[in-house]
Order: C-alpha cells, then sequence, then structure tokens
C-alpha cells in the first residue's frame, strides 16, 4: 500500500531557515502559507503532522500561537526565530507553542523536534532514533521496545532486539566493555523506554530517581533553558543576575556533582559516544571538567562545572554565518573573530550582572591557550595558564574527541587520552596539554 | 445544540482569536453574535444590549480588564447575575478556571479547543439550564 506523505504547515517561514531544514522534511509535503489573517483563520484540509511558524509579523507571538493551535489542536507547534531580541522561550511555550527555537543556536534541537513529531505522525514509519545509556537498560529482561547500537563508521544502526524481545546479554556485555555507552530506541517508542526505566530504578529502590538517559536530557533541557534566560534577560539587574547564579548552581549540584564522586568512571562514560549539539557540548564540558577536576585533584568540581556550563555563551554573540561553522572551515577573517569568544563569553556574564568568582573568569577566559603558548587569545604558557583553565581546556578538547562524528571510530576515554599524549610526544609543537595532566589521566583510563 | 437564535458575546483582545471563534459559532449554526476586545467593554455592551446577551465566551487573560473582573461584576449585579458565563484560559492557566467557576462562571475552555469541544460545552450548558 503506499503510503502518503506526511505534510508540514510552514507559516511564515523564512527561506533561510526553511533551507536549513531541508534535508528533514524531504520526505513530507511542505505546505507554505503566508502569516495573514485569511491563511491563519482557514486551517489546512489534510491534517499535517505539524506546524512550523517562522517569527510573527503584524501579529503578538501570544495570538499566533494560539490561533495556530486553535487550528490544530492536537499537533506540535513550533515556532522559529532568528533575532535573540525579544526571544522569550519560556513566554512562548507558555503562549502555547509546543517548544520555540533559536536560530542557528538551537538548530539541532529543531531538526529533533521535527524529526520527532514526523516519527510519531507516521507511527514510526519515519524512523528517528534517540539515544539511551545502556546501563538504563538490563541484559535479561524482556523490552516492549526495539534496540539498535550505531556504527558511526558504516552510518548504519544495527538492531540488537526487537520489541518484545530481551537483549543477548553476551552481546551487551561486549558493547557494555568496549566503547558503546549508548543504543537507540526508535523515538516513538520512547515513551516504553521511560516506562521501563522508571519501574526498573523503583524495582532496584534506587535513591536517586533518575536514570542515566534522563539524567543526560534533563541536564541539557536545563542547559538549553538557562542559556536562553541568559539571552532573554533585557534588563539585568543585580537580582536577575544573582537569581541566575542560582539556577547555575542548582544545575551544577543536582546534575553533575551529586553522586558523582561514587560513580566517577560511568559517569564519564555517560558523556561520551554521542552527537553533539550546542548544549550538550556545555554540559558535557561542564560534567567532564568536574569530574577530571575531581579525578586530578585540581581545582573545585563546583567552579569547574560552572566554567564548563558558560565557556562558551560568547559564541552566540558572533554573527550567524560565523556560528553554524567549525573553526576549520572559516576564513582568517572569520577565524579572527571567533577567537574573541572566550572574552566575549565573559562580557556577556558581565553584562548580565552575574558575579561568578575570579577562578571561574579566569577558566572561562583561558580556555582555549595553550600549553605551549600557541594559544588565543594571549597567548600565555604553562602555568601561567591557570589550573582550571587547563582543566577545562582538557575537558572541551575531550569532549571534541570522544564525541560521535559521521563516518569516524568512536574513541575510548583511554583513546583518547592516549591520542593526546602521543601526539605531544610526537612532535614537541603540540605541547597544548600539560603534560603532568595528561600523564596522571592516563592513569585514571588505563587502556584495556 | 443550544438554541440557533441565541444572541453570543465573545470577549477577548486578540482580533484573530475572535474571528476563529466567531467562525467556530457560525458553523454551529450560531449568527447572532457581538464582539468586545476587554471586560469593561463587554460589561457596556451587555449593558446597552438590545436584545439581551443571553450568552458570554470571554478569555481569562487580557491586558485591561479581564474575563474574571466581568465575570465579578455580572454576578455582583441584578440584571446579570444570570447571564450564562463560559471563561476561556490556556491550559498554564487551568487555575484561574477553577477560580471563575467558584465564582459563578458557567463552564470553562481549555484553549486550544476543537470545534467538537465547542459544540460540547456549549450543550452542557444547556442541560444545565434546562
Amino acid at each position: 500500500m503506499a503510503q502518503s506523505k506526511p505534510s508540514v504547515v510552514a507559516v511564515g517561514l523564512e527561506p533561510e531557515i526553511s533551507r536549513t531544514i531541508e534535508d528533514i522534511l524531504k520526505n513530507t509535503q511542505v505546505i507554505t502559507i503566508p502569516m495573514e489573517i485569511d491563511t491563519l483563520l482557514n486551517p489546512v484540509e489534510t491534517p499535517p503532522a505539524l506546524v512550523v511558524a517562522g517569527p510573527p509579523k503584524g501579529i503578538s507571538a501570544n495570538e499566533l500561537a494560539q490561533a495556530l493551535r486553535m487550528n490544530y489542536p492536537a499537533l506540535p507547534v513550533y515556532l522559529v526565530c532568528t533575532a535573540k531580541a525579544g526571544f522569550e522561550r519560556k513566554t512562548f511555550i507558555k503562549n502555547g507553542f509546543t517548544d520555540a527555537f533559536l536560530l542557528p543556536m538551537d538548530i539541532a534541537n529543531l531538526r529533533n523536534a521535527i524529526s520527532e513529531s514526523l516519527s510519531e505522525a507516521t507511527q514510526g514509519a519515519i524512523r528517528v532514533y534517540r539515544p539511551v545509556k545502556i546501563l538504563d537498560v538490563d541484559s535479561d529482561s524482556q523490552l516492549e521496545f526495539e534496540t539498535s547500537v550505531y556504527m558511526p563508521v558504516n552510518k548504519k544502526y544495527v538492531k540488537l532486539n526487537n520489541a518484545g524481545d530481551a537483549l543477548d546479554q553476551e552481546r551487551v556485555e561486549k558493547l557494555r566493555k568496549s566503547k558503546f555507552n549508548s543504543i537507540y530506541v526508535p523515538a516513538d517508542q520512547m515513551k516504553k523506554f521511560y516506562d521501563y526505566s522508571g519501574k526498573r530504578l523503583r524495582a532496584l529502590g534506587n535513591s536517586n530517581p533518575l536514570g542515566a538517559t534522563e539524567r543526560k536530557e534533563k541536564l541539557s533541557t536545563a542547559v538549553r533553558e538557562l542559556i536562553s534566560t541568559l539571552f532573554s534577560e533585557q534588563a539585568a539587574s543585580f537580582e536577575t543576575g544573582q537569581a541566575m547564579m542560582k539556577d547555575c548552581q542548582e544545575i551544577v549540584k543536582s546534575f553533575i556533582i551529586q553522586g558523582a564522586d561514587t560513580d566517577w568512571y560511568s559517569r564519564i562514560q555517560q558523556v561520551l559516544g554521542e552527537r553533539a549539539d550546542n548544549y550538550s557540548h556545555a554540559s558535557n564540558v561542564s560534567t567532564l571538567a568536574a569530574l577530571f577536576s575531581m579525578g586530578l585533584g585540581v581545582g573545585k568540581p563546583e567552579d569547574l562545572a560552572l566554567a564548563g556550563l558558560l565557556h562558551d555563551i560568547g559564541i552566540a554573540e558572533l554573527p550567524a554565518e560565523i556560528q553554524i561553522l567549525e573553526p576549520e572551515q572559516m576564513s582568517p577573517e572569520q577565524l579572527e573573530q571567533y577567537k574573541k569568544h572566550p572574552q566575549m563569553s565573559l562580557k556577556l556574564l558581565q553584562s548580565r550582572k552575574i558575579s561568578i568568582p575570579e577562578t571561574v573568569i579566569k577558566a572561562i577566559t583561558q580556555h582555549h591557550e595553550l600549553y605551549n603558548g600557541t594559544g588565543y587569545p594571549s597567548g600565555i604558557f604553562g602555568d601561567r595558564i591557570s589550573k582550571e583553565a587547563q582543566i577545562l581546556s582538557l575537558a572541551d578538547k575531550f569532549d571534541y574527541l570522544t564525541r560521535l562524528k559521521e563516518g569516524k571510530a568512536l574513541m575510548t576515554p583511554a583513546q583518547a587520552v592516549e591520542h593526546l599524549r602521543s601526539e605531544q610526544v610526537n612532535d614537541p609543537s603540540k605541547i597544548h596539554y600539560n603534560p603532568e595532566l595528561i600523564k596522571k589521566l592516563l592513569t585514571l583510563f588505563p587502556a584495556q | 445544540m443550544i438554541d440557533p437564535s441565541t444572541r453570543i458575546l465573545i470577549v477577548d483582545d486578540m482580533a484573530l482569536l475572535r474571528m476563529q471563534l466567531v467562525k467556530h459559532l457560525h458553523s454551529l449554526g450560531l449568527h447572532d453574535i457581538v464582539e468586545a476586545s476587554d471586560g469593561a467593554k463587554a460589561l457596556e455592551a451587555i449593558q446597552n444590549a438590545k436584545p439581551n446577551i443571553e450568552l458570554i465566551i470571554a478569555d481569562y487573560d487580557m491586558p485591561d480588564s479581564s474575563g474574571m473582573d466581568l465575570l465579578k461584576r455580572l454576578r455582583a449585579d441584578s440584571r446579570f447575575q444570570g447571564t450564562p458565563l463560559i471563561m476561556m484560559a490556556l491550559e498554564s492557566e487551568a487555575d484561574a478556571l477553577r477560580d471563575a467557576l467558584k465564582h459563578g462562571a458557567n463552564g470553562y475552555l481549555l484553549k486550544p479547543f476543537s470545534l467538537d469541544i465547542l459544540r460540547e460545552k456549549l450543550s452542557m450548558l444547556r442541560k444545565k439550564s434546562a
């Protein structure tokens, strides 16, 4: 039977936004309508899978949200903006939007949301996978959801079990021992995973009600909310600055520090091996920096977690066309601008009247300085770089090395440290990190 | 369904949402519709309307004078104590609806609502008053 394509209603979407999500929408029928009274009063006849709206024009965001929701009551309605001014995610959601995305920083989140809605609308016919932590799944129990493992080299999902079957114990042990910390569940079956994970934790009498998967998701969401508040805060005052600092500390305490001392190695593993977006980069680096601080006995874990959360926020102040590039893709002029981001992060925090400890400021502003003095912005070297900045820059690199990259094999923590070590030993011009720290890290991640 | 000749007042500060609701009501066969953009204007319309307004559908959250203000004033006025009022609110304001019912609202509509829900709420209203 021929399956009809799901449709997506795009209301007043700017052409450059449409282009950035073209590939996700290629298997759908996109119905583009202008943002006008007439079109907003007349919903399209065949119910679409979801609605994506551009920034409100000639109408308030509240009115747009409510009108679209009235037209399509049961459907996700996403708002996509490109201007930071007036972007208030929390208010937009309160008004009725399912979620609101600020591009380019939220591009990965937008793509996830759209593809998951499409998967849901087609009952899984459009396949989308969500990562879950292997730690959250027992191999001997029957699972009501399908799981797969992702092979980045071949860009393929390989099925581990069908819904209703148990996982093969031996296979899972092998995965666990190797570099696979995440397995993948079809997005439309995630509810079954959460049910399973909740039951499992309760059965284990776990004092910590969050599974590893949920902890990571919640952390990433909290970071996204934090950063979006940071940008929407127009009139910064001492009080708003303090409130935001409290939010940061709350995130650090409940998602990063709590329980990390007893669970050190598995916490590191939970960070690794998934695709990165801006927020998971911030939360990963924050987690890694705090864990490195604990493991290496350098600095205070709380300080490093905070620095990790905030180290790259200055990037959002760069022009959009630079934000979407990796440094190696930038022109010399763009790279010059990009290199200002550590300072811009600090400036942004100051403008929001967020008072952070001096050690955290140093960690943020020096996180791209390198041990041999070839870093930026100041080119300082050796232990003139604060010890916190040395840890943060290691965590930053570590996240880069171990994240999932299409076409490349995953790196284990031990392989990542070994990579850093051998690079420095074989080429003295590449002594980017404190050799003492690398040596100590090697003892924390013995090669298998 | 309620009587097609029922005179209905819609109170919402957002023009587009009033238009959507009018459209819904039209498709339910209800055509005698008056509009107001806030609570104060609604009260004025109710007082001056001839023939009388027989049903009010008001938004809870409006910038100047809210649906709640309107409800309290009507229930305190012997002339309009009995005029049925349905309060509309967003999911995020659901608590306010309980408050509205306590203060004498005759029904509520959680936004967004479908045409079917609107039909259902209107028919429930009739059962209650019957």
